[in-house]
């Protein structure tokens, strides 16, 4: 971001920008007094679309639609996400980091267990026959064919995600919810993938390391993990063999993958609007993907220079490519509500991977708790 | 003889000692005031509002009140609390007297030992929970002793909603008897040794002595630490936090998680506020009790 605002200073000598930090734990609760208390802030960045529609509707966000057509904004490059993050049809944040999540894969296990890499069009229903088939051992030298859950995380969801389904509060979209549950807790069921109950402590959360030393044939995350990985092995932390693949989808469904977009929004007090938006503009758009990318962030600018630029002198993963052309989704919904929804799901089905509850009780919990404690 | 009662003025001397006495106090009474009295104060206001950190900021009556009674959650982590507690209070205490005792004797490296067993309440509650959760672990320590024990089914621990509160209790009462001991042992070597001697030449027991002159004499130390230990654990939070975080499910959702949840991760400051109150009600009606109940048996 200091990169950002400085490139733009260069550019714009009679601007100054005054950046203010504070860490991920802190940043929601001065964000929050700061905007409260009247502050003086002209624009701020959120992680999320949830935390974006929550925003929205404490109403400190200025809406951009008489900017953006007043200044002819090019969006080309984040149109995609920019559909998905609208509230009542008005855009109110730009996305200026997104994240492409991918299957990462030992191919030394694949080569042992002699089984054909996976291929960019590929199922969820392949995915659990492959885990199968990569699956060995017992004991200490077990090694699992996949990894799709950790226990503190909505990580299972994912496969729900890919499809679209991304907000609990809709029923139908909360019941693809719980196909993936089931999903997460058939591969244990199997032996494909360790049981739920002997990982909820953080031991079991480690799945970088892991995987690096071979316990995992796949799991599935974003592309922040090829930097831990590489590192991880520069470093001799460990030494796997891995690829990435498309992420897998259901059938009949598109090929898609999902990403976080982090957005940037003008504070609706601001005193100098015209102004950060043009900022915003410009680190949303072509000349600050370039800028975020040399930085190794991975900008939800996506064209075709920036994919050229993000492939570029990497070797490890082979197919890194993956990485930019998957067509993403934003992972979560522009729901003030979302968080304490997805709060909900993640306590009820937490007891169904336990095995301590069936799944049309969760379903039903779920859907009890949060028409109690959401929708009103 | 009726006593005549006389308003006297104190003595110039004494007026000027109590001035200079309310200076020095004055900064620690301002300090109070601005961060305990006034944000109490203000809680209290904000329990009947809807504010939610922002722009919403109306006066709703009694409806956070009565919309907690009616919230699946808040009754849950309310159930939780008081079982929490009822556990958590008497075993702390209990412990805590019998490690006092038993660090109450003359050796030479009984320090090391006092020293250990307080360590835990100045280790950080992030690294108690994280090695606490690996020797609970389904195949941890704790259940491989048990398996060699024989028995073939060990509990779940923190990974069942059956064992999880009970697992936060164990670590919790590890976590404060050694606190509670080190306060008790300082009660126990305010006993006037007198009274033993006395009592040997009477002819009675270690027994007796205990019950008859031990514990008497320490009332009032074990009147503090039940106190104490009572209002620390109605508001129990870090270990929740660092072990469980309230689940599975909500097996372990206490009040002061709740209150957190509400208000960091929802933003719902006014209900979160009530839910806070009916929580500072509870001890406050429970160190009541025990105030009223201590005159019945605190020596002082």
């Amino acid at each position: 971001m200091t990169k950002l605002a400085k490139a733009y200073e260069e550019e714009h000598p009679n601007i100054s920008i005054n950046l203010q930090y504070a860490s991920s734990n802190d940043y929601a609760t001065k964000l929050t007094t700061v905007l409260g208390g009247g502050g003086n802030i002209d624009g701020f960045g959120i992680s999320s679309p949830p935390g974006l529609a929550e925003y929205v509707d404490k109403g400190v966000v200025l809406p951009l639609d008489d900017l953006i057509s007043s200044t002819g904004a090019d969006l080309s490059g984040i149109q995609g996400t920019l559909d998905t993050i609208k509230i009542d049809g008005n855009t109110y944040g730009l996305p200026y980091k997104t994240s492409s999540w991918v299957v990462y894969y030992n191919k030394d296990i694949f080569d042992a267990a002699g089984v054909a890499y996976p291929s960019d069009d590929w199922t969820w229903e392949d995915y659990y026959e492959l885990a199968g088939k990569l699956t060995s051992g017992s004991g200490d030298s077990k090694i699992y064919g996949s990894l799709n859950f950790q226990p503190t995380s909505m990580w299972w969801r994912v496969p729900a995600n890919t499809k679209g389904s991304t907000n609990p509060i809709d029923d139908t979209q909360l019941h693809d919810w719980m196909l993936a549950a089931q999903f997460c807790k058939s591969m244990s069921d199997a032996g494909y993938q360790p049981e739920y109950a002997d990982m909820a402590n953080d031991a079991g959360a480690d799945y970088t390391g892991n995987f690096l030393q071979g316990k995992y044939a796949m799991f599935y995350t974003g592309d922040w993990e090829i930097e831990m990985l590489n590192t991880a092995i520069a470093n001799g932390e460990g030494n796997v063999n891995y690829d990435v693949a498309a992420i897998p989808h259901y059938e009949g469904q598109p090929a898609q993958t999902i990403g976080a977009p982090g957005l940037m929004m003008v504070a609706k007090e601001s005193k100098h609007p015209e102004e950060t938006f043009d900022f915003i503009k410009f680190c949303t758009g072509a000349e600050g993907s370039k800028i975020l990318l040399e930085n190794d962030y991975f900008p939800a600018w996506q064209d075709d220079s920036t994919k050229q630029i993000y492939c570029e002198n990497k070797t490890s993963p082979e197919h890194i490519n993956y990485i930019v052309d998957q067509k993403i989704i934003s992972q979560v919904p522009c729901d003030a509500q979302y968080n304490t929804a997805q709060n909900i799901v993640k306590e009820e089905v937490s007891l169904y991977l336990l095995g301590e509850q069936d799944l049309e009780t969760t379903e039903a919990n779920c859907k009890k708790r949060i028409s109690e404690e959401v929708k009103k | 003889m009726s006593e005549k009662k006389v308003k006297v003025k104190a003595p110039a001397y004494i007026r000027h000692q109590r001035i200079t006495a309310i200076w020095f106090l004055l900064p620690n009474i301002v300090g109070f005031v601005i961060l305990n009295v006034y944000p109490l104060f203000r809680a209290g206001v904000l329990s009947f509002t809807n504010w939610d950190g922002f722009n919403k900021n109306d006066f709703v009556g009694f409806s956070n009140y009565v919309k907690l009674f009616q919230d699946s959650t808040f009754l849950i982590s309310l159930g939780n609390t008081l079982l929490y507690t009822v556990a958590t209070v008497p075993l702390a205490v209990f412990f805590g007297i019998l490690m006092a005792l038993l660090m109450n004797v003359k050796f030479r490296s009984i320090k090391i030992f006092r020293t250990i067993y307080f360590l835990p309440q100045v280790t950080s509650m992030i690294a108690i929970g994280l090695v606490w959760s690996l020797i609970l672990a389904n195949n941890g320590p704790v259940n491989q002793f048990l398996m060699w024990l024989g028995v073939h089914n060990p509990p779940k621990w923190i990974s069942s909603t059956q064992w999880a509160l009970v697992s936060v209790e164990i670590v919790s009462v590890w976590r404060s008897m050694g606190y509670n001991a080190i306060i008790l042992l300082a009660g126990l070597q305010g006993v006037n040794t007198e009274l033993y001697e006395a009592a040997k030449l009477d002819g009675a027991n270690s027994w007796q002595r205990f019950i008859h002159i031990t514990l008497p004499g320490i009332s009032p130390t074990i009147f503090f630490v039940l106190v104490t230990q009572m209002i620390s654990s109605c508001k129990v939070f870090d270990i929740i936090m660092a072990m469980t975080q309230g689940g599975p499910g909500r097996a372990t959702n206490v009040l002061a998680y709740f209150v957190y949840q509400k208000s960091f991760t929802e933003y719902k400051f006014g209900y979160a506020c009530s839910a806070a109150f009916i929580l500072f009600g509870i001890i406050m009606l429970f160190t009541l009790i025990q105030f009223i109940g201590q005159k019945k048996w605190v020596n002082y």
